[in-house]
């Protein structure tokens, strides 16, 4: 569980996140929807320590991540089984076999030795997702994911993620409002100017 | 590294080589080269200036480039391993690409041997200096992409540096220590190394710093 309490984010003059106060439980998937600058993805980086708050606490333990935050961004003159073996070189939990069936899940098996510069943007955002899941993180914090795909792509992406809901935290970020529609998703929190508007239970 | 910048890197050697065949090739034409002088003359040569120049602009880019590369994937490996592991992995890179430079150096200095037959005691300092001095400048550009400056603007700030660090240290010796050689290094070389050892430890404690969760870090994360 991740708890937030009164979480403030100043950055310079100004306040990005405002007075957040939040729960986020394991075996839930969230939808962080608002307009752009609404600090969703400043939310996204403070719960993946990405981002100090300046002032409240955010509770949790030590928990690993998964996380897809802005464009999907690799090295492009390397494969993705390349930037996919350097990321997992990090924790040094996951070898080439976890790493290709990953690669199968996101449907880019038959691109691993492709070079990344190679790849359509749609292709580029099935590669972050596979790099946020591949070494089966306990929280999964996922920016804009379904930006760029076609229709199948977005059906097994969504299909996967309600595959491994059950013992993660699952926050996806999103501006497009039909989203909650899509039943995939617990809670829907609904932010504005920095604040929480509102927490939807669905 | 790239194979483009492997090309331009040859290019200029032979370059270097063509201009210089009127003195014939000789070990020192290395040593006037990372130099820009030549101390036959005592003075500096233009020609053996922008050369010069060009091999460092070479050198950076690669190690720009290497650098702008792993901190395209700084939010992956943060949330990996945390704000010192994305440092260890840039660390790690530009140490490898230095390590790469310095074997096409070596590779160069063994050609011009077995052409000339004869070894320059300026082999020794230069690759210690190329070293020191690569690492003190990717230092900066870290230092620079932790500030959240562009790659092509903090490209070009390094250059224009060491543009005129080369230029300035003919005449004062102390603008040596952000350049490979410069003229009167036999003179200069302990302090010039000791200078280059100081400053890296200085930009490592700086990068370090302002690596912590809560310090610089958070104008690239805006």
């Amino acid at each position: 569980m991740i708890t937030l309490e009164e979480v403030n984010k100043q950055l310079k003059e100004k306040r990005v996140l405002q007075d957040i106060s939040l729960t986020l439980q394991k075996g839930k998937v969230y939808l962080l929807r608002g307009h752009n600058g609404s600090g969703k993805t400043m939310l996204l980086r403070l719960l993946c320590d990405l981002l100090q708050p300046t002032s409240g606490t955010v509770k949790k333990p030590s928990y690993t991540y998964g996380v897809m935050i802005e464009n999907p961004s690799f090295i492009e003159h390397e494969t993705a089984r390349s930037n996919l073996k350097f990321l997992a070189s990090i924790q040094k939990k996951i070898g080439v076999k976890e790493i290709d069936s990953s690669l199968q899940k996101v449907n880019l098996l038959e691109y691993a030795d492709t070079k990344v510069k190679n790849f359509s943007l749609g292709m580029k955002q099935r590669l972050a997702f596979c790099q946020a899941i591949m070494e089966d993180p306990d929280v999964l914090l996922l920016d804009e994911p379904f930006n760029a795909l076609d229709d199948d792509n977005f059906a097994e992406m969504v299909h996967s993620i309600q595959e491994m809901k059950k013992d993660k935290i699952i926050v996806i970020a999103a501006h497009g409002f039909n989203l909650s529609e899509i039943p995939l998703f617990d809670e829907v929190i609904t932010m504005n100017d920095g604040k929480i508007k509102s927490v939807e239970s669905i | 590294m790239t194979r483009k910048n492997i090309v331009l890197l040859s290019g200029i050697f032979l370059l270097y080589l063509s201009v210089n065949n009127s003195e014939g090739v000789h070990i020192s034409s290395l040593e006037r080269l990372a130099t820009g002088y030549n101390d036959v003359t005592n003075k500096m040569q233009f020609y053996n200036y922008l050369l010069n120049l060009g091999t460092m602009v070479i050198y950076i880019s690669i190690i720009e480039s290497a650098i702008a590369s792993r901190f395209r994937l700084r939010n992956y490996i943060a949330t990996r391993g945390g704000h010192k592991t994305l440092i260890n992995c840039l660390l790690r890179t530009v140490i490898q690409h230095i390590c790469v430079i310095l074997f096409i150096k070596q590779v160069v200095y063994l050609f011009f041997y077995f052409i000339s037959e004869s070894f320059s005691s300026f082999y020794g300092f230069d690759m210690l200096s190329t070293f020191l001095t690569l690492s003190l400048l990717a230092l900066f550009l870290i230092l620079l992409k932790l500030q959240g400056i562009k790659e092509k603007l903090s490209l070009f700030s390094i250059v224009s540096i060491t543009a005129i660090a080369q230029f300035l240290s003919y005449h004062y010796p102390i603008f040596s220590t952000i350049v490979i050689a410069s003229a009167g290094w036999q003179e200069w070389q302990a302090l010039m190394l000791v200078c280059k050892s100081v400053g890296i430890l200085i930009m490592m404690s700086i990068v370090i710093f302002l690596s912590k969760p809560g310090k610089i870090m958070e104008v690239v994360e805006q």
